[in-house]
């Protein structure tokens, strides 16, 4: 049995997986500004996923606040602080 | 230990997924293929948000998200314009004691990078205000336009210096006045229906827009401009979302001014962080 899927539920299992992969590597990066540019990226991926589903709306909102805003606010804060995150207690086994 | 950290962790959200994606499909939001027409509630909005026939429950703007939001659950965004307020505010308090000091800081970036910055510095205000401005007939509205715009200001720290924007006079004390006088605007607005239904003996209900049977106030809905024609300014909503558009776009701009302030900077000129 072939089942057709319309292209824009393809296109929006993409952008998902793309976001999720962009989410892991955020919390598994060690490198905070990375994390930030990682974060960013998952951002970009939820703002195509919300084109997709017909909510300009929140498209516009959320390519100001998650794209520019959030990292910008980060890279601010990471500039007053260290990049690299120290290991913690677990990973040294 | 991390191992079986990691795998619980992983279980568990996966049943979090498992379970949300249950009920939606349980109650219908999802469905392969899409369901069909509107639920009742959409279908209520849809049809009497810009319904000329049925002025009833209408609120005159063929935008549904903007009608919702200052129209139909107005209250609950003025609230959330307050707190917004209260939260800018708080992060004012950190540095209450800082005086504006005299000669622009900072360099900012390279000249190719100061080049393309002043080039996209044009475009993004005139984007903002568009969506802000159009908000009652297209996607948009006073909070996108003005994030939209802060960006435009966190531009011009990134990429010219803190100074840029305080030498043209984008000063704290300015900035606060601008995000009041929005927060005041909106407030007025909200009042103005209730206020006058009490003087003409009439119902009314707080942030009302558009006439009702049984509240007969209204802010009305076309406006006819010697030559522009007539235009569709969608009673309160156009008011609101300007006001709205100044609030966010002051505020966050002045917040970002803050924050870019280096320590040195702060503790000369009296700043709390000592």
């Amino acid at each position: 049995m072939i089942v057709s899927v319309p292209l824009c539920y393809v296109l929006m299992a993409l952008f998902m997986t793309y976001a999720f992969i962009l989410t892991l590597l955020t919390l598994k990066t060690r490198d905070l500004l990375k994390a930030t540019i990682f974060s960013a990226g998952q951002a970009v991926a939820y703002t195509l996923l919300l084109v997709l589903l017909a909510a300009p709306d929140l498209v516009l909102a959320y390519v100001a606040v998650g794209v520019g805003m959030y990292t910008a606010l980060f890279l601010f804060i990471i500039s007053r602080t260290e990049r690299y995150e120290k290991a913690y207690r677990g990973d040294e086994e | 230990m991390t191992a079986t950290r990691d795998l619980a962790l992983g279980v568990l959200s996966a049943l979090i997924v498992v379970i949300l994606m249950y009920m939606l499909i349980g109650s219908h939001v999802v469905a392969i293929p899409p369901t069909q027409g509107q639920r009742w509630l959409s279908w209520k909005f849809l049809t009497s948000t810009y319904n000329w026939q049925d002025k009833a429950l209408w609120a005159g703007s063929p935008e549904v998200v903007t009608s919702v939001l200052w129209d139909y659950r107005g209250i609950d965004t003025v609230y959330e314009t307050s707190v917004f307020f209260l939260a800018i505010i708080g992060g004012l308090m950190l540095v209450r004691d800082y005086k504006p000091w005299g000669k622009p800081i900072g360099k900012g970036m390279s000249l190719i990078s100061r080049t393309v910055v002043k080039i996209v510095l044009v475009a993004v205000p005139v984007v903002a205000a568009s969506i802000a401005l159009h908000g009652h007939l297209t996607p948009g509205g006073g909070f996108q336009g003005g994030s939209v715009f802060a960006v435009s200001s966190l531009l011009a720290i990134i990429g010219l210096g803190t100074g840029f924007l305080l030498g043209r006079g984008w000063s704290k004390s300015k900035l606060l006045g601008f995000r009041t006088l929005g927060l005041i605007i909106i407030s007025s607005i909200a009042l103005a229906i209730p206020f006058l239904g009490l003087l003409e003996g009439l119902h009314a209900y707080i942030i009302q827009n558009q006439w009702k049977p049984w509240a007969p106030v209204g802010f009305g809905y076309l406006a006819s401009i010697p030559g522009l024609g007539t235009i569709l300014y969608s009673g309160t909503l156009v008011f609101l979302n300007i006001a709205e558009f100044l609030a966010v776009s002051a505020g966050l701009s002045l917040a970002f001014i803050i924050m870019s302030l280096s320590r040195e900077e702060i503790k000369r000129s009296g700043g709390v962080e000592k």
